[in-house]
């Protein structure tokens, strides 16, 4: 039987491993899940469903919680652009992630479950060369931030005995953080500028489960799009003195030391669909289908309160592209107490080749990881090992002629805490 | 077979921390020059006119000689002892009979005229007598040294000169364009071998390359208003003698056994120097163009539909002429005819370029030598040339790439165009020449940076 599952795994794999990452999306919202890959749709049945598909909340009795973190190492590095040398090779600050989630669901009566949910599903940061020792893609990005915390609250409705469904509201909020360099082209002066902003937004998710069969289940998560409307940022221009008073003030007249300003992104919808199946009693498998859908993120446009170089709007094209990954896990139970799990993803990129620049360095992913879960004094205990390689991205046609290859790798590891009261 | 499935998990999760958690970082982290590269810029030499010679800001100075674009190349392939006919600060250029060498930016907008729409910049040209030092007449040259340099100077580039004076301009007096930069280029009346125009003295030093960037001037010379200061061509170089000269050109570069790259002539009509003064009369407290009581803009006196009023003309322009009696200063006298080219002769210049370039295509590639295609370069600065986050322009000032005169490039258009000959140069001969790092230059190009800047000489 195992050896079968390996097989179709493995064609699975070499089948899919010449086509597909996905934007700024974080899937790794529990230690569970994440160990098997994020195939959770279907075979969710913890509070970390709110996240996964809210659906599998009506499998929870009680009172129960979930707590975790995870840490996520990135690197990454630039070799280019081809206008300076095609073997300049510039590697990124080295970034650190916590991505934490908190989970708290309640079972009202047998057919209705509510729950909570803090998490982050979206993020990303990047940071290129230091004040000391810029970079050759200042003028692109410096340091690139985005957080967001979503609140999730849902109720789940178990409608007949193997139907459950289930919708929940989400307020999202978010943090940004934007550098680069600016050149003053008429004297020649490099200077700063920095955005920041919070914002937040509003959204919805859906899900279903369904058992058609004994040891067959089938789930669909829908995760609706949310406008982030960042109002109140702050740009900020920051020029050295060029020891000439005139020039200073000529750049102090076309960049303000700080101005407000707005902008608003709109956050992807995800739909996912997952199939689980119950080998043995102790041998479960689950794949799952998961669309992000990035094309919402076309332009990114800040509208400045003051002209800034004598404009009052900047507008970079993003045009990402729906993406989506394929996701399977494998779990396995060892004893009563302990189960064992490994996962692979292959996630594909949402930037198209004109569009990456270096605050996403991203490309297809290829996501391996394992873990274990263990029960101890009541307490469940979730760990998981994750590793996230990711294809060299040769890029040859950049909307601002900066090709070069981009090259990352990321680790992951983190753990969730569960009780059922 | 319970332990089997156990060891399949863990020999997974095994093998996936095997793969290596950490990026693997390459071993070459920069081009480096073969000694094949090394050797094809051992002896680089440069013939042409404005651009070659590092003419900018309407002179020829050491501060700019240093970043043109020959200079760049010759530092992209460490060629060693490249020297130039380096001129002190100010510099010599068409400003120099009246006194002055080379423009500066006074301010980006006259801080007099406050209440401007469009910003109206305020350039000065840099008078000889603010330089006691810097002697124009009898020595311009930034040291003994550089005059007396005892070998050909590597880049002999003449501004002012048409491509026929490359084979035969001895001195100002002999030669086609009576450029008075030939004679501090060539050096001929100290020349104990004679009197030798730039080819023959390019070919005694025995080149390993020669870059051949001519035939600009040939219709530049007669495009530009020149004054009473230069002698204006009266017609572009007819394509007849054009084709003639040229391909003798080439067969003499060649006669060198040097490796030879040629350029082609830029449009020059889309320089600002043809674009910037607009035929209306420009109301000098907006910097907008003037609205007569009807709301219309009023045409300036002596501009046909169609005609270019060249970039002297503003100044002209501000002094009352081109403009009716009765409208701000005007003297209700035309613009004068020298700082206007009407239809017919842009048509003329036009048909020059086309000609000029088709014969230089033709003649290079019947002689296998690659054209670093410039018209192409110069065209795409129009919808702007890309560069790691900036963007290149055709903008006066604001666009980067081209100098306060309106023609020339800067120092950082000849960084542009230094890496265009370079690709060329790398895709001609299979080389891998690095090109100049523009983000790098703009940092050194800051003014509080440009005191320290370094050049490979």
């Amino acid at each position: 039987m195992l050896k079968k599952i390996t097989v179709v795994i493995f064609i699975l794999l070499l089948s899919l491993a010449q086509s597909f990452s996905s934007g700024f999306a974080i899937y790794e919202q529990n230690a569970k899940a994440t160990a098997l890959g994020g195939a959770q749709i279907a075979g969710v049945h913890s509070p970390s469903a709110i996240f996964y598909n809210p659906a599998g909340l009506s499998d929870v009795q009680g009172l129960q919680i979930s707590l975790g973190t995870t840490v996520i190492n990135t690197s990454f590095a630039f070799t280019g652009p081809e206008t300076v040398d095609p073997w300049h090779y510039t590697r990124a600050q080295d970034g650190q992630f916590f991505p934490s989630h908190f989970y708290a669901a309640y079972s009202v009566n047998e057919w209705l479950v509510a729950g909570i949910g803090v998490y982050s599903p979206f993020g990303m940061g990047s940071t290129w060369g230091t004040d000391d020792n810029p970079w050759v893609g200042r003028e692109l990005g410096t340091n690139t931030q985005l957080q967001t915390l979503f609140y999730n609250m849902v109720i789940s409705y178990r409608l007949i005995e193997n139907l459950s469904l289930a919708v929940g509201v989400m307020y999202a909020q978010a943090n940004v953080t934007m550098d680069k360099s600016v050149y003053f082209t008429p004297r020649n002066v490099y200077g700063n500028s920095s955005l920041q902003a919070d914002g937040g937004g509003y959204g919805f998710n859906l899900g279903i489960q369904f058992q058609p069969l004994q040891g067959v289940r089938l789930g669909i998560n829908y995760r609706s799009n949310v406008l982030l409307d960042f109002k109140d940022g702050t740009a900020t221009f920051r020029f050295p003195s060029t020891n000439d008073a005139v020039i200073d003030q000529e750049i102090a007249g076309y960049f303000p030391a700080t101005t407000g300003a707005s902008s608003s992104i709109k956050l992807p919808y995800v739909f996912g669909v997952g199939l689980s199946y119950v080998f043995t009693e102790n041998l479960r498998a689950e794949a799952d289908y998961v669309l992000t859908a990035w094309n919402s993120y076309d332009k990114l446009t800040i509208d400045f309160d003051q002209p800034v170089a004598g404009e009052t709007q900047s507008e970079v094209k993003r045009n990402y592209e729906d993406s989506y990954s394929l996701r399977f896990g494998l779990e396995y139970q060892v004893q009563p107490d302990l189960e064992v799990r490994a996962g692979y993803a292959w996630d594909r990129h949402a930037v198209p080749e004109a569009y990456v620049e270096p605050s996403l360095p991203e490309g297809d992913r290829h996501i391996y990881s394992a873990g274990i879960g263990y029960r101890l004094f009541g307490l469940q205990l979730d760990g998981f090992y994750q590793i996230i390689l990711q294809e060299d991205r040769k890029i040859t046609h950049s909307a601002q002629n900066f090709n070069g290859t981009y090259s990352g790798l990321a680790t992951a590891y983190g753990m969730s805490v569960g009780y059922s009261f | 077979m319970k332990y089997l499935k156990y060891s399949f998990i863990f020999i997974i999760s095994g093998l996936i921390l095997l793969t290596g958690c950490n990026l693997q970082e390459p071993e070459i982290r920069e081009t480096t020059l073969s000694n094949n590269e090394k050797l094809l810029f051992s002896r680089l030499m440069a013939v042409g006119d404005n651009i070659v010679a590092g003419y900018q800001n309407a002179a020829l100075t050491e501060k700019h000689q240093k970043r043109g674009f020959v200079a760049l190349l010759a530092q992209q392939g460490q060629t060693p002892d490249f020297m130039q006919p380096l001129l002190g600060y100010p510099g010599l250029g068409s400003e120099s009979y009246s006194g002055y060498g080379t423009l500066e930016l006074r301010y980006l907008d006259n801080p007099n005229t406050p209440n401007t729409v469009n910003p109206d910049p305020q350039i000065y040209a840099v008078p000889f007598a603010d330089y006691p030092d810097f002697d124009p007449v009898s020595m311009p040259y930034v040291s003994e040294e550089v005059m007396t340099y005892p070998l050909p100077y590597n880049n002999l580039g003449i501004p002012g000169i048409v491509m026929e004076d490359i084979l035969s301009g001895k001195t100002k007096l002999k030669s086609k364009s009576h450029s008075g930069m030939i004679d501090l280029v060539l050096r001929n009346s100290a020349n104990p071998l004679g009197e030798l125009p730039a080819f023959q003295q390019a070919k005694l030093f025995v080149p390993s390359l020669m870059i051949c960037w001519a035939g600009m001037y040939d219709v530049l010379g007669y495009a530009q208003y020149t004054g009473n200061a230069q002698i204006k061509l009266s017609a572009p170089t007819s394509a007849e003698r054009f084709q003639e000269k040229y391909a003798a050109l080439m067969d003499s570069l060649l006669s060198t056994n040097a490796v030879v790259v040629a350029g082609n002539v830029p449009d020059i009509l889309d320089m600002p120097y043809f674009n910037l003064v607009p035929s209306v009369v420009i109301d000098t407290v907006t910097n907008a163009p003037y609205l007569n009581d009807q709301g219309n803009p009023v045409p300036l006196l002596g501009v046909e539909e169609g005609s270019r009023v060249l970039f002297p003309g503003k100044n002209a322009e501000k002094a009352g002429y081109g403009i009716p009696e009765g409208i701000l200063n005007g003297n209700g006298q035309d613009i004068p005819a020298d700082m206007v080219l009407d239809t017919s002769e842009i048509a003329l210049v036009r048909e020059a370029i086309e000609n000029y370039n088709a014969i230089i295509d033709t003649v290079c590639s019947n002689r296998h030598i690659p054209v670093v295609d410039m018209y192409s370069m110069f065209k795409e600065l129009k919808t702007g040339i890309s560069e790691s986050g900036m963007v290149f322009t055709d903008a006066y000032i604001s666009g980067g790439f081209y100098s306060l005169d309106g023609i020339h490039p800067s120092d950082l258009g000849n960084a542009l165009i230094a890496n265009e000959w370079l690709r060329t140069i790398n895709d001609s001969f299979r080389a891998t020449i690095p090109y100049v790092n523009i983000p790098q230059l703009m940092s050194d190009l800051q003014p509080m940076n440009t005191d320290t800047l370094t050049t490979n000489q």
